[in-house]
């Protein structure tokens, strides 16, 4: 009866309206799972959307948990636009937090304290390029499939992170727990205003921007749109196609690098166990969801602080066991990713040959 | 139409913070784990559920990143639960960060060590517990090897197995405890393997300090034995739990819980002993003789009565020099951030 | 303890930590031949446990807990093969979605399960081969399951490279325009890789009830199923490989818990990273290797949907 025709361009219309339109569908399935759960959605919605929505608090926690989120995010969707899949967020972004650590640790009391805030971002940015040096060396020059590199490098970074925790970095102030010194104030991000929301989220916003930017008007950006569509035409263009892999993948990682300072240097002011809650990994469905626009990671990190945190409001209201968050998160993915469908296609009515 | 306004203005006002009486406090929980867990998390929840069952109204939120939790702790202390237990080391500063925003609502932070006027901290004192069955393993043995397979290793977990080695030596001086650490707080598999790794080298008695019945079954599988942890895990394997060191979380927590609701609790730093209940030796398995069952309740009560302390000088370190000095009684702190090996133990901190 | 025992072992610990991988990598490897990458493996293996956990604990019959499973497993797969395959949505993100999706249903209805217990499965010595000195007794002196994971790997590999079946299904996930032309149903042959691969994959989350662990716990295997994504890269598509990338992971494992008893003076930390390591070295030598003989293996249209509609 129907059948599917590609869409030569997607207006801008079609893409709310699908977006919108999937997100709509997940809360209709969503609540479904609520009630066979034993919670009135009709209910739940409002007061958790109230207690985000229309409180000082609510907005602070979600532009708190967006920031690691659009950082990897980012990180994630600079990759993608040479088609490359940088899984190794979690790690960068661990790497960044170590690099982050070190000079925080290291420096404090040494440099003038105003020194410190360029130091740490500079630091973190190189290291973080430095350690995803490793895979996009072996994907420019070696063929090596990076998503494997990437996802690998990951485990190693959190073993080095736990190796200096229970071991050199060990603060004996605190009974030997796992955990550094606490930085010096020198090295903490600054709040905006007198929220608890640090710079991070600027500059991951600024870095998107700039991302953007680059991609649009420079050359090297023209260049990776050309490779970006077609590797073998950017070949023949001339483009130094390995190096321009490269130094996408490296630029990639130590964007997700950030996420890692931002943590440590904005919100817990030292290193510690666990600190990332999965960023990496959720970067990669944010990035995902932009349809890997470097604009578009903005709303959809966004997008993802509201699950997260709405998750964390069902629980606490509604005594919800982690499972069902886990599930809707899932659920709001699938019917994410099914409806991209309707963007490149539209449904048309069969004609009878 | 009234009617209808009717219906929603009270469904509005259930919406709304309930500030409860201070007569009936509300009680919450935030957990590291997910209750399913089998151990910590699990232990904790059955001590809120034990103040479920006095008709206390408790919540809990489970599977709390360390990282997540001062947002999770300020929702819930804005829905207007009196009592907040905050269940891993990690949660301390968090903890500390929204007491001091909510001067009205009493944090309890579990393991840690920082305290405020209205932020109490405590734990319970395992580590004679796990001495009692160090003592069980010592006279059980025929190998004089006994395995310990260890999570991570942070104090708790060093002391732990330190009270239990010293246990064991008590009772069987020639034994030697052997340590593997699996570098995990949760992964029952590697668990199982490293029972095996540490049962082919001679091992005829294996304890974990993490949560899962690995250890036990894999015993039980082998025809060895085990000492479970945290909580009673003989139902995993009967004939080779000898026993297990457990907590009993709802004693403590009816104790706060009755302190807030009589107005009489203040900021303090709790660490419960064996007297208490609180934590406890689970019943011996079939295969213990009773001489030795009779010999380690003796010496529960010595602990219980304070005339015998598990951490006294003289006792030796790993290399047999002198670790506390003979006659010395160490500080909780010193207790706290102990990151030695006694004599007897193999194996290396990593 | 001698050499010998030492590296039987070592060897023992390598093929029942690699067994679950190993089950899992195959089903990944008969996805993506087709052209489907399956990075949700974690939560089929943590839902089709669960359900091997439940069947046992009701039925008290193995071979009904793996069936149980491997029908979970395949309607999981079933649900990303819709996603990926009709709806033609992104595989990584659609896996993703499958990772927290699995998680979310076996913690659940996993809570109910905690404390309860099944028996685990009985070695079954294999008379003559289990004497061959270090591997006789490591590779034929366990259970079932490991014995079927032998012929599995045999069997797939078999299927892919000497069938007509295996011809049809690399050509879908190297050129499915092209099979399309030939007259073949791409959606058809990769619905059916995805599903007989996800059953696969619920083999290796059933090994953990049934062997490994007797007992449930929530997140009972521990983030196993993304090292099964990446071995699946590190197999080269390929079953044989699969077999070797698994069991390299269990004797890692095995080595990191022997070297502590022995007193080797490694940074255990320092320990744990080595698999990983490891891994991207032989990653590089082996696709130095090919790329030198002129060969790649990795299926060309893997992660790309296919529409018959689509004039690329």
């Amino acid at each position: 009866m129907f059948e599917l025709e590609r869409r030569l361009e997607t207006p801008l219309s079609v893409q709310v309206v699908v977006t919108v339109g999937s997100i709509v569908l997940a809360l209709i399935l969503g609540s479904v799972l609520l009630a066979v759960v034993g919670v009135d959605p009709i209910e739940a919605y409002p007061s958790v959307g109230a207690l985000m929505f229309f409180d000082q608090w609510g907005w602070q926690d979600l532009f708190l948990k967006m920031t690691p989120l659009l950082l990897t995010g980012l990180g994630v969707a600079i990759a993608a636009q040479l088609n490359l899949w940088n899984i190794g967020a979690e790690g960068q972004l661990y790497l960044g937090a170590i690099a982050t650590t070190w000079l925080a640790l290291e420096y404090s009391e040494a440099l003038d304290a105003h020194f410190m805030l360029p130091i740490l971002l500079i630091g973190t940015f190189v290291a973080g390029g430095m350690w995803a040096a490793i895979p996009a060396g072996l994907r420019s020059w070696f063929g090596v499939n990076e998503i494997i590199t990437t996802l690998l490098l990951n485990y190693v970074a959190i073993s080095l992170a736990d190796y200096l925790l229970y071991g050199a970095w060990r603060d004996p102030s605190t009974l030997n727990f796992p955990m550094t010194r606490s930085f010096g104030e020198s090295s903490f991000l600054p709040m905006i205003g007198s929220t608890t929301v640090h710079w991070g989220l600027p500059l991951g916003i600024i870095l998107a921007f700039l991302t953007w930017v680059l991609l649009k008007s420079t050359t090297i950006g023209f260049q990776i749109r050309v490779a970006g569509d077609n590797l073998s035409a950017a070949d023949y263009a001339g483009f130094n196609t390995k190096n321009l892999l490269f130094i996408v993948l490296v630029l990639s990682g130590a964007v997700a690098a950030l996420a890692g300072m931002t943590e440590v240097a904005g919100v817990h002011h030292r290193l510690q166990q666990n600190f990332s809650i999965n960023y990496g990994y959720t970067g990669i469905i944010v990035s995902r969801l932009a349809r890997n626009h470097p604009i578009g990671v903005i709303g959809t990190a966004f997008l993802l602080a509201v699950i997260f945190v709405g998750g964390e409001l069902l629980q606490v209201e509604y005594q919800l066991p982690i499972a069902v968050i886990y599930l809707f998160e899932g659920l709001l993915l699938f019917t994410v990713i099914g409806s991209e469908l309707f963007l490149s296609y539209r449904l048309r009515r069969r004609v009878a040959v | 139409m009234i009617k209808h306004l009717l219906t929603i203005s009270v469904a509005l006002m259930l919406w709304l913070p309930n500030f409860a009486s201070a007569a009936d406090p509300k009680v919450a929980f935030i957990y590291v784990g997910p209750v399913g867990d089998g151990g910590w998390t699990y232990a904790h929840d059955l001590g809120r559920q034990h103040l479920e069952k006095m008709g206390v109204e408790t919540t809990y939120v489970e599977s709390v990143p360390e990282t997540d939790s001062e947002r999770v702790l300020r929702n819930l202390a804005r829905r207007g639960y009196d009592i907040i237990f905050t269940t891993s080391f990690g949660y301390m500063d968090p903890t500390l960060n929204v007491a001091k925003q909510f001067p009205e609502t009493i944090f309890m932070h579990a393991s840690g060590f920082r305290t405020h006027d209205n932020m109490g901290n405590y734990f319970a004192r395992m580590y004679q517990a796990r001495y009692l069955v160090g003592m069980v393993a010592g006279m059980m043995t025929k190998t004089d090897n006994i395995g310990i397979i260890g999570s991570h290793p942070i104090p708790e977990i060093i002391r732990h197995i330190n009270a239990f080695t010293l246990g064991v030596r008590s009772v069987n001086p020639k034994a030697t405890t052997q340590v593997i650490w699996v570098n995990s707080w949760f992964d029952p598999a590697k668990e199982g393997a490293a029972a095996n790794s540490l049962m082919d080298n001679g091992a005829d008695i294996v304890t974990i300090t993490t949560d899962s019945a690995a250890a036990t079954q894999t015993a039980a599988k082998r025809g060895l034995y085990a000492i479970g942890n945290d909580s009673d895990m003989s139902l995993y394997g009967p004939e080779a739990h000898l026993t297990a060191n457990i907590f009993n979380w709802g004693i403590y927590y009816e104790h706060v819980y009755n302190q807030v609701k009589n107005g009489t609790w203040k900021s303090s730093s709790d660490w419960w002993g064996i007297e208490t209940g609180a934590v406890d030796i689970s019943p011996f398995g079939k295969m213990v003789p009773k001489n030795i069952q009779d010999l380690v309740m003796a010496k529960k009560d010595e602990i219980a009565s304070g005339e015998f302390l598990v951490f006294k000088g003289p006792v030796k370190g790993q290399d047999g020099s002198t670790a506390i000095a003979a006659g010395v009684v160490p500080s909780d702190q010193d207790l706290l951030s102990m990151m030695y090996y006694v004599e007897g133990v193999v194996g290396d901190i990593p | 303890m001698t050499t010998p025992e030492l590296l039987t072992i070592i060897l023992t610990t390598a093929v029942t930590m690699g067994t679950p991988l190993l089950f899992a990598t195959l089903g990944g490897v008969l996805s993506e031949r087709a052209g489907v990458i399956h990075l949700g493996m974690e939560g089929i293996m943590l839902v089709s446990a669960l359900v091997t956990f439940v069947v046992d604990l009701q039925t008290g019959s193995k071979v009904l807990a793996l069936i149980g499973a491997m029908m979970a497993a395949g309607a999981l797969s079933g649900l990303h093969g819709f996603v990926c395959i009709s709806l033609r949505g992104n595989q990584i993100a659609s896996g993703l979605a499958l990772a927290l999706f699995g998680t979310g249903l076996s913690g659940l209805f996993g809570d109910a399960l905690i404390g309860s217990t099944v028996t685990s499965l009985n070695r079954i010595p294999i008379p003559g081969l289990e004497l061959i000195p270090i591997f006789g007794s490591a590779f034929f002196n366990q259970d079932w399951l490991v014995y079927l994971s032998y012929f599995l790997v045999a069997g797939l590999w078999f299927m892919l490279f000497h069938t007509n079946w295996g011809l049809q299904i690399r050509s879908v996930g190297e050129a499915p325009i092209v099979c399309d032309a030939l007259g073949l149903s791409v959606a058809k042959i990769r619905y059916l890789c995805v599903i007989f691969g996800g059953m696969l994959i619920g083999l290796g989350g059933a090994y953990f009830p049934l062997v490994l662990t007797s007992f449930w716990v929530d997140d009972l295997t521990a983030g196993r199923g993304w090292i099964a994504v990446a071995l699946v890269i590190f197999a080269f598509w390929h079953p044989g490989k699969a077999l070797w990338g698994a069991y390299l992971f269990g004797a890692a494992i095995a080595f990191q818990l022997q070297a502590q008893v022995m007193g080797l003076k490694i940074p255990s930390y320092i320990l744990e990273m080595f698999p990983y390591l490891l891994t991207i070295v032989v990653l590089t030598v082996v696709t130095v290797r090919n790329r030198r003989a002129g060969q790649t293996f990795m299926p060309a249209a893997l992660g790309l949907p296919f529409y018959r509609g689509d004039k690329h």
